[in-house]
């Protein structure tokens, strides 16, 4: 069997895998809104009746048409009409900002997280692998022990204090940045568009929270790196490529930087997750209009059909990331590609 | 022995490790000549000194050790050049290219997330510059050929696609690539099974059949260093004690440990008993006084528990450190 062939049917069966998981995901969904009792369609049903004094059969249907389900129909005939909605991206309809269909709330709302978490991700696995190597090669010096420090103590503080902490002192105690004009994800004044105002309206808006993400993400992937570097440096393959005489840029890049990076990769597609919980936080403290904040507004405001289309598009943005490291790994490692699973 | 024909010159080598406990004196006052077109054996037990002395001579030491004192003079080059004395910049252009070193690490000497192709060309690109990649991997196929590999498969390999004797005859090709004057071979048989070694025994006599090159095989095997070596050097904490032709070390062993060692190896015809020498190696951070090997020597006298036997010439090419045969 060829490599590419074997390289072939190793993503397809990560691919298989990461299906699978969003069709339980989705099974998921179906059965806990149907299966709680005093289900969200129930207590809407009753809301209704009671706010507006709809007649339970007027209230009913109208719950039904929001929720895009009709609870007459036998349960399997109700999970098959779920599933294939699901698929077409019907995921039923706000029942507070009554007709406005979910995967439309979810489009406009996603990409600003998928924005500031994928930057933050990026810059922060970089530098901090690149910190993280440096480290190691001082490993005992004073700047790895003044940054080991450093790092676990900013690792161990929670995002949001970090985003609080921004607010009081650069916002509120010194005036130094006017965080109440940095709402949202762009400013109302300024017209959406492929301009350069635009653009630096939206970095500016999407500056602190990715640097929360940033300074709360970037310590563990330098501690992590370096105990990775310091491990890698011990290995035969650096001490031959040394007897080779192999110039000592070649030998940090290629033999002890790509090899050390590899165990990071499965940290990197877990944080991920890790991320996308965190965003509810941030973009509350920040008033960043991403998923996150319409998430925890869907919450409040108990929108059962919204916080259902939330949930299950970070399931699948999380399942997709994971799939995505995976492939990732199987490029940068030959021994993965190899093994299939 | 004339000067010429000397390729490395080992003189009064002190190496130390720094641990917890204290200085570890893992080479001791070594010198060690090794002439050009030999196969020099190094044996000793574990933890006698052998890697040590093997990756000082490449200046590849980790960064607890330290070398206290002595030269490695190189006549590779038409003059002497201390290599002990070497920046590391400088002594980048001996390794692989003068002096080659094919560890017993083989199992995991290659990079694994490259292919076994590009080490033979960015070997080459390291010590040549800008070469020609199709040479390289000719040269490479040649090679391969000789340690009786599959050329084709094992450069499209990856690292991991290959067996423990592969991956050890595919680094004795790549040690070849740049025809170094010297290569050293620590251990190249242990950590593989009987039949592997015996095909890495089987190329080894090829390589030193077809290129002459002068080797220091370094092995705690006896009947290895019997089969292909010239002269033997014994080790035995970090110290040299017994230098001579193969033929006088086995049949005629003069220092104590040397016999010790002998009569530690069993054998296949005959009633000999095997015996092991009793005691254990001295620890390398507090060592006795004396000669190290006093306390398991069965011939120790006053003399060896107050003072260290020089290692002397005792007849032509024959040097051992032991008062049973120095007359002073």
């Amino acid at each position: 069997m060829g490599v590419t062939s074997i390289l072939r049917s190793y993503i397809f069966l990560r691919g298989v895998r990461a299906i699978v998981t969003v069709f339980v995901a989705i099974t998921f969904t179906f059965f806990l809104i149907r299966l709680m009792p005093g289900n969200p369609i129930d207590v809407y049903i009753a809301t209704l009746m009671g706010a507006s004094g709809m007649s339970y059969q007027d209230a009913k249907n109208l719950a039904l048409a929001l929720f895009s389900i009709n609870l007459d129909e036998p349960l399997w005939l109700q999970y098959l009409k779920y599933i294939w909605n699901v698929l077409h991206g019907d995921l039923g309809k706000s029942i507070v900002s009554v007709g406005t269909p979910v995967i439309k709330i979810i489009a406009t709302f996603l990409p600003w997280t998928v924005f500031t978490v994928s930057t933050a991700l990026i810059i922060s696995f970089s530098l901090g692998i690149l910190i993280g190597m440096v480290m190691a090669y001082r490993r005992g010096g004073k700047l790895d022990t003044v940054l080991t420090l450093t790092f676990s103590i900013l690792s161990a503080i929670p995002n949001f204090i970090v985003g609080l902490l921004f607010i009081v002192f650069l916002g509120v105690q010194w005036k130094l940045v006017p965080f109440s004009m940095l709402r949202g994800a762009y400013s109302p004044y300024v017209e959406p568009g492929f301009t350069l105002e635009f653009i630096i309206d939206v970095l500016k808006h999407a500056f602190f929270p990715i640097l929360t993400y940033v300074l709360t993400t970037i310590g563990s992937w330098a501690l992590l790196m370096k105990s990775s570097t310091i491990a890698t440096l011990g290995e035969d393959f650096v001490l031959l490529a040394r007897a080779r005489g192999l110039p000592e840029r070649r030998i940090t890049i290629n033999y002890v930087g790509r090899n050390a990076i590899l165990p990071l990769f499965t940290n990197l597609a877990i944080s991920i997750g890790f991320i996308f919980g965190g965003s509810v936080l941030i973009e509350s403290v920040f008033v960043y209009r991403g998923i996150g904040l319409r998430l925890l507004q869907a919450i409040y405001q108990r929108d059962y059909t919204v916080m259902q289309g939330i949930f299950l598009i970070i399931t699948i943005a999380v399942i997709l990331a994971n799939y995505i490291a995976d492939i990732l790994y199987g490029v940068l490692d030959p021994r993965i590609r190899v093994g299939g699973r | 022995m004339p000067g010429e024909n000397l390729i490395l010159s080992i003189r009064n080598l002190n190496v130390v490790y720094w641990a917890r406990r204290g200085w570890v004196k893992a080479v001791r006052n070594v010198s060690l000549d090794i002439y050009r077109g030999e196969v020099l054996g190094l044996v000793g037990e574990s933890g006698s000194g052998k890697t040590t002395l093997a990756l000082t001579v490449m200046k590849l030491l980790p960064t607890n050790a330290k070398i206290l004192s002595g030269s490695i003079l190189y006549y590779g080059l038409g003059k002497a050049v201390d290599l002990a004395k070497l920046s590391e910049k400088e002594i980048r252009k001996y390794r692989w290219k003068e002096i080659a070193l094919a560890f017993q690490g083989a199992m995991n000497a290659f990079n694994p997330v490259m292919r076994i192709k590009d080490h033979f060309i960015e070997t080459a690109k390291a010590h040549l510059g800008h070469v020609d990649e199709e040479e390289v991997l000719k040269e490479a196929r040649e090679l391969l050929k000789l340690v009786l590999l599959e050329p084709d498969r094992v450069l499209r390999s990856f690292p991991h696609q290959l067996s423990g004797g592969m991956k050890q005859r595919t680094l004795l090709a790549l040690a070849l690539l740049l025809r170094p004057k010297l290569i050293i071979l620590d251990e190249p048989t242990s950590a593989l099974d009987v039949v592997s070694q015996k095909v890495i025994l089987e190329t080894l006599r090829n390589i030193k059949r077809e290129f002459s090159t002068t080797m220091i095989l370094i092995t705690h095997d006896l009947s290895i260093a019997a089969e292909l070596t010239d002269r033997v050097a014994i080790m035995y904490a970090g110290k040299i004690m017994e230098v001579g032709g193969v033929e006088d070390i086995f049949y005629d062993p003069m220092h104590p440990y040397t016999r010790g060692l002998l009569k530690a190896v069993p054998v296949l015809k005959g009633t000999k008993e095997v015996e092991s020498i009793p005691g254990s190696p001295p620890d390398l951070i507090d060592l006795p006084p004396g000669c190290a090997f006093h306390p398991r020597c069965p011939y120790a006298m006053e003399r060896c528990r107050r003072e260290d036997p020089p290692l002397v010439e005792v007849k032509p090419g024959r040097f051992v450190a032991c008062w049973l045969y120095t007359k002073r």
